[in-house]
């Protein structure tokens, strides 16, 4: 199958080893089809990717739903081990790290999920939430914690009287304030927002992300910022990745990436998610035909069955993640 | 909160009045209560005579109105059978069946729960199985036949407990096991699958992620979510425990109210199988106004709804 | 054989041994006396069917001797120990003696209560409170008292003690529901001496001789003493009676137990308990019992049935005692209740065919695993006017009934068939079922249509139900008002109204007041229901306790009121 070597994509400089690295990994999943005793199907959720993310900057990962942007987070987040390869926090394997490491790695990493409603316990308050992390993880008092948590709620746009309410009590747009307010509690390092504003209303959309932005700036915090909308992605993100299918297929800056796609997926992407422009048709339905099921990859090229220019050759030899430009990665054989 | 309490009062006391109406009606659907109070070689005036001195003949409006105002000054009349108050009757055995139907709720919950817990964290390994085979087979097993079974063993075979009647707290042991287990399996299926669905929600994730105990991650976080769909399970087996278990009191012997209703029914003791049934509604339906109160403590978001 | 034999032995003696009170002024006494002890030996030929697994009683002589004054053969040793006896159910919930809702078995009434004569399984009644009484016209009856009577508590039982007690009865509230019955007969009962009471009745029916105790099972009313009364008032009463019976109630737990203590100041000294303490405990699942009775937790048990009763045959310390024929069931034919039906069931051949249909025996032997075929008419061999060499059961003759139905023209035909549980008769829906095929063997379809008994009763009470139905009875000995109750038209439970010979032999017998005519005109009813094929019959049956080794002899004495009367238990 195919892997792509774990050396391409290294770090852009920022200096110091990244907080997290992911090193050729891959998460295959066994799932049982159908009836009973139906012997287990080889799912590849994920598959020989390797990230680093930057301090300070934010990773935008876009692809299509199903193509393993969530898994790929949940890797990052130590809640999957992976199948093979490396998940590494502060240079170390994160599924071999002793306890202290392990201390570490909740104080310095978060996230934010997508479904403000599932990320909140029901049955807490909004300080029991927002504090949960802090009583866990820090030797804090219950004063120096109340302190914090009005800080927080400050810090992400809710008023003091918040903290006594629960969560059914809060719109969409303001549960997602609370759980940044839990994700930043800790000052963590890096924060892995899973689609943070597709749940929400899109006249609230753009508060959250200029919120999470300004917190970045100001508490210096490393995003990787998964969504569907690339607009949203290109406002946010320095960096960016292009997944299909499990596999990273473009990796690139943002200016970069949106300047001058090369992968043919990330082209007909923008593509679609330009409006129609007048007088400008596209010529071709971008993207026709159905994502191929992960369960039964094609051979070669994974995209190639829906890839408007593929070749004989892109049936045999699956393509490589390189660098065709400074910072800019792509896996297609007919990219140069 | 008030103004949510005020009508569920409301409801409850037209639930009231409605089971007084349907009682009343149902417990004279079952036939002629003399056909089967008096000696078959009756003639039709003694009949006539005993039906009068039972009040029967009065038209069933003012048959009902009498109801109405004995159950308003707590008089339901003398049970035909019995020869007493039917209240007495009834309150004579119903603490019975109560104490019967606590215990048997204290080991359905406490079984159920801890078995369905360790089933959902242990999902899929042994002890998960195993806790599904228990599930299946306390489903799937009568209780009569287990009530049986437990006599033979610990009665008769090891002779630890006695066979039946209720005396000490011994006694005890055997009826509640046996009317809990069905019970016990539900609850803990409903454990084991609700505790599942909660453990795979994102503040589980997050609790994780931030390093909460797993202890705590069960307990405080999944567990207490969990919680509703146990309870409501809960509170439904809790009518059939306060309702009496016929097949239980009569293999445990136990004097119970189970037995008492279906005897009241059969020999159509109209009084007694009024006072039973309506007392019994009447205590549930308030015991479920409890437990509706109740959910409104436990889950926030149910007050304001 | 000896001992054990009596109780079957006496249920299959004729009538025609048997005193029938005589109601023009005999002393009842001695002609009871004579009756009770009458059984001695002539009858020890006739076989009897096992009464007995376990031998629960020892000596032979003291049985007959029951009766009042005549001998006391048995010791009067002081009553010594306890027993814990495991009742399905104790049918009257209440120990007072006006509230007693129990039938014919209803051993609260029978161990502590009495009334002026009490009658016996065997329908032999002897006198109790009453010493003897005359019937100076037909619709008057005075009773001598029995001198020297006390209550528990040691007073004497006056006679305006029992004046009250009938005041008491018919007065009370909610009324007993047997006493409706002798409220509405009775005109007046009257202290018409120190010793003597009268009682004056609307009608000069015959019958009412079972009211008041006189013939068959029942009791009259049940005497309790004014003074005791008076003193606890009527709260206390329910639950401290008072009694002239072998047994005083001590304490009576409603639905669980009655604790009974032996009354050492019963007149007949006969019927002292031996045992002092006795609890019993309402046990209703008969597996419990069974384990309760391998525990030690009861030492007798009632009510075994079927396969159970196997499991207990090879315990060594455990013991089976029978009683015989205690209760009996046919299946009617109710399509019969339409005067103007033109149904096959009007066809005796039809009927005779279905009655050959069915094979008693192995319904006894493989179903029941108890009892014994009986003839096919509703009747107990203790019954008057019962014969056997006139009812013999029919065997089985799938031939000759096939032949029947094709001669009725009945082939292919349907009949619904009724079916209910009873407390009285055991597995009436398997046998239900057990019937259906063997008629289906002949040709005749039934379709099985099962109801809760009470709501079965009453359909069958008011005769709306066709088709076919089964009903069964408690042991009931007094054959005339067997034929009034069962045969009569109108009679609840009569499927034979439309029988107009059947009917008129009835009228004849409400009006016939000498008992050797009444005996005779019993028999040619029973002659004529037995020939005209009404009743398909079920096997007799039996009941069956179990005793511990704890218990030495259980002697079921004649003239004991009660099936299974406690007296007579010795540790
Ligand atoms: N626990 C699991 N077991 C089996 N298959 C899984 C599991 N989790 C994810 N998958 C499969 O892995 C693939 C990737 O899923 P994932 O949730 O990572 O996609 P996604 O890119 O986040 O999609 P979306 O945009 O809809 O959130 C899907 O085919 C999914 O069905
Ligand atoms: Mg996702």
């Amino acid at each position: 199958m195919t892997t792509s070597p774990a050396s391409t994509v290294t770090a852009p400089k920022a200096g110091d080893t990244p907080l997290i690295e992911l090193l050729n990994v891959t998460k295959v999943y066994t799932v049982r089809a159908g009836g009973f005793r139906g012997q287990g199907r080889q799912l590849r959720a994920v598959d020989g990717v390797s990230l680093s993310v930057p301090a300070a900057t934010t990773l935008g990962l876009v692809g299509e739903s199903g193509c393993g942007k969530t898994t790929l987070s949940r890797l990052l987040l130590r809640q999957e081990p992976p199948t093979t390869g490396e998940v590494r926090y502060a240079g170390k394997n994160v599924w071999s790290m002793g306890r202290g490491g392990q201390k570490d790695f909740h104080r310095q990493v978060s996230a934010v999920f997508q479904d403000p409603y599932s990320s909140l316990n029901p049955r807490h308050r909004v300080r029991e939430i927002v504090t949960e992390p802090l009583m866990v993880n820090s030797g804090m008092s219950r004063h120096d914690r109340e302190e914090k948590l009005q800080s927080l709620l400050s810090d992400v746009g809710l008023p003091p009287a918040a903290a006594g309410l629960y969560p059914h009590e809060f719109s969409g747009g303001q549960r997602q304030r609370i759980a940044i307010a839990r994700a930043i509690a800790l000052n963590p390092g890096l924060v892995v927002l899973d689609e943070p504003v597709s749940a929400l209303d899109v006249s609230i959309r753009a508060q959250i992300l200029n919120l999470l932005k300004e917190l970045q700036e100001r508490h210096q915090i490393a995003y990787v910022f998964i969504a569907h909308d690339l607009a949203a992605v290109e406002h946010m993100s320095d960096q960016m990745a292009v997944m299909y299918l499990g596999a990273l297929v473009e990796y690139a800056p943002v200016e970069g990436l949106y300047g001058n796609p090369l992968h043919p997926y990330t082209k007909a992407l923008l593509l679609a998610s330009q409006p129609p422009q007048p007088g400008k048709m596209s010529l071709e339905a971008p993207l026709s035909g159905e994502v191929p099921s992960p369960l039964n990859l094609p051979s070669g090229c994974r995209f190639r069955t829906r890839c408007p220019i593929a070749e004989a050759r892109c049936a045999e030899l699956s393509p490589q993640l390189r660098e065709v430009r400074p910072g800019h990665y792509v896996s297609c054989h007919l990219v140069n | 909160m008030t103004g949510y309490i005020v009508s569920r009062l409301i409801q409850t006391l037209v639930t009231i009045v409605g089971i007084s109406v349907v009682v009343f009606f149902l417990a004279r659907l079952s036939g002629d209560a003399t056909a089967l109070l008096i000696p078959p070689e009756a003639t039709a005036e003694d009949r006539e005579a005993l039906k009068e001195s039972l009040g029967l003949d009065d038209p069933l409006p003012v048959q009902y109105g009498i109801f109405v105002k004995g159950i308003i000054t707590g008089d339901f009349g003398d049970s035909f059978r019995f020869g007493e108050p039917a209240l007495d009757v009834f309150l004579d055995r119903f603490p019975n069946t109560l104490k019967l139907a606590a215990a048997s709720a204290v080991v359905a919950l406490l079984g159920g729960v801890s078995v369905g817990v360790l089933g959902a964290i242990r999902a899929g390994g042994f002890v998960d199985r195993l806790t599904t085979v228990i599930a299946l087979l306390g489903q799937a097993i009568p209780s009569f036949l287990i009530g049986i079974m437990l006599i033979l063993f610990f009665a008769v075979e090891l002779r630890w407990l006695p066979t039946s009647g209720m005396a000490g707290p011994k006694t005890f042991i055997m009826p509640a096991i046996a009317s809990a287990w069905y019970s016990m399996a539900a609850l803990t299926r409903m454990t084991r699958s609700s505790m599942l669905d909660v453990m795979e929600t994102d503040y589980i994730r997050l609790a994780r992620l931030k390093g909460v105990p797993e202890r705590a991650v069960i307990w405080k976080h999944a567990f207490r979510n969990a919680l509703v769909p146990i309870l409501s399970l809960f509170s439904l087996q809790i009518i059939f425990f306060v309702s009496g278990s016929v097949v239980i009191e009569q293999i445990f012997a136990w004097p119970g109210i189970g037995q008492l209703t279906i005897q009241a029914i059969f020999s159509r003791d109209y009084p007694l199988v009024q006072t039973i049934v309506f007392v019994t509604s009447t205590f549930l339906v308030l015991l479920n106004l409890g437990v509706d109160l109740l959910y409104a403590v436990i889950d926030p978001r149910i007050r304001l709804a | 054989m000896e001992r054990d034999n009596y109780w079957t032995r006496n249920m299959r003696r004729r009538i025609g041994r048997r005193g029938f009170l005589q109601t023009s002024g005999v002393a009842a006494t001695g002609l009871a006396a004579a009756a009770a002890f009458g059984c001695g030996s002539d009858d020890d030929d006739e076989t009897t069917t096992a009464t007995a697994t376990g031998t629960a009683s020892a000596t032979g002589t003291a049985t007959g001797s029951a009766t009042g004054t005549s001998t006391a053969s048995a010791t009067a040793a002081k009553p010594a120990g306890s027993i814990k006896v495991s009742v399905a159910t104790l049918q009257e919930q209440s120990a007072s003696p006006f509230f007693q809702t129990g039938g014919l078995s209803s051993p609260i009434y029978f161990h502590a209560y009495e009334g002026f004569f009490g009658g016996d399984l065997a329908a032999k009644s002897t006198p109790r409170l009453a010493l003897s009484m005359e019937q100076p016209e037909p619709t008057t009856i005075t009773f001598k008292l029995r001198p020297g009577v006390k209550f528990w508590d040691g007073t004497d039982v006056t006679a305006e003690d029992i004046k009250w007690s009938f005041d008491a009865y018919v007065g009370n509230n909610p009324p007993a529901p047997p006493s409706a019955k002798i409220k509405n007969s009775v005109t007046s009962v009257d202290i018409t001496g120190t010793d003597t009471i009268t009682i004056k009745f609307k009608t000069p029916v015959v019958f009412q001789m079972e009211e008041m105790g006189v013939t068959g099972v029942s009791r009259g009313w049940p005497v309790s003493s004014r003074a005791h009364y008076e003193k606890v008032g009527a709260e206390g009463f329910k639950s401290q009676p008072m009694g002239t019976g072998p047994f005083a109630v001590k304490e009576n737990k409603v639905g669980q137990y009655i604790d009974l203590v032996a009354n050492e100041l019963y007149w007949n000294k006969a019927w002292v308990p031996r045992v002092q303490n006795v609890r019993l405990n309402i046990v209703p699942d008969q597996q419990t019992r069974i384990a309760q009775i391998k525990t030690g937790e009861a030492d007798i048990i009632e009510g075994i049935i079927g396969p159970a009763a196997e499991t207990l045959k090879n315990e060594s310390s455990i013991k089976i005692v029978k009683t015989d024929n205690t209760a009996q069931m046919t299946v009617r034919f109710q399509d019969l209740w339409d005067p103007a039906t033109t149904s096959v069931q009007k066809d005796p051949r039809f009927r005779e065919a279905m009655k050959l249909a069915v094979d008693q025996e192995s319904i006894a032997k493989n179903l029941l695993k108890l009892g014994a075929p009986g003839p096919d008419i509703l009747v107990f061999p203790n019954s008057t006017g019962y014969d056997a060499n006139m009812f013999k059961p029919l065997k089985r003759d799938v031939a000759k009934a096939k032949d029947l139905i094709k001669q009725a023209g009945a082939e292919g035909q349907e009949f619904r068939l009724g079916s209910y549980s009873s407390s009285s008769y055991p597995m009436i829906p398997e046998i239900m079922q057990a019937y259906a095929s063997f008629w289906k063997e002949i040709g005749i379809n039934t379709k099985i249509e099962t109801k809760e008994s009470g709501a079965y009763f009453t359909d069958f009470q008011a005769k709306t139900p066709r088709g076919l139905g089964p009903i069964s009875f408690p042991n009931f000995s007094n054959g005339g008002i067997l034929l009034v109750t069962y045969y009569k038209k109108g009679g609840a439970y009569a499927t034979t109204d439309n029988d107009d010979e059947i009917q008129a032999l009835i009228g004849k017998l409400e009006t016939e007041i000498d008992p050797k005519a009444q005996e005779e005109l019993i028999k040619q009813g029973l002659k004529l229901a037995y020939d005209k094929h009404y009743f398909i019959a079920a096997p007799y049956v039996e009941s069956q306790w179990a005793i511990s080794s704890k218990i030495k002899s259980w002697e079921r004495q004649a003239g004991l009121p009660y099936v299974n009367s406690l007296q007579t238990v010795t540790l």
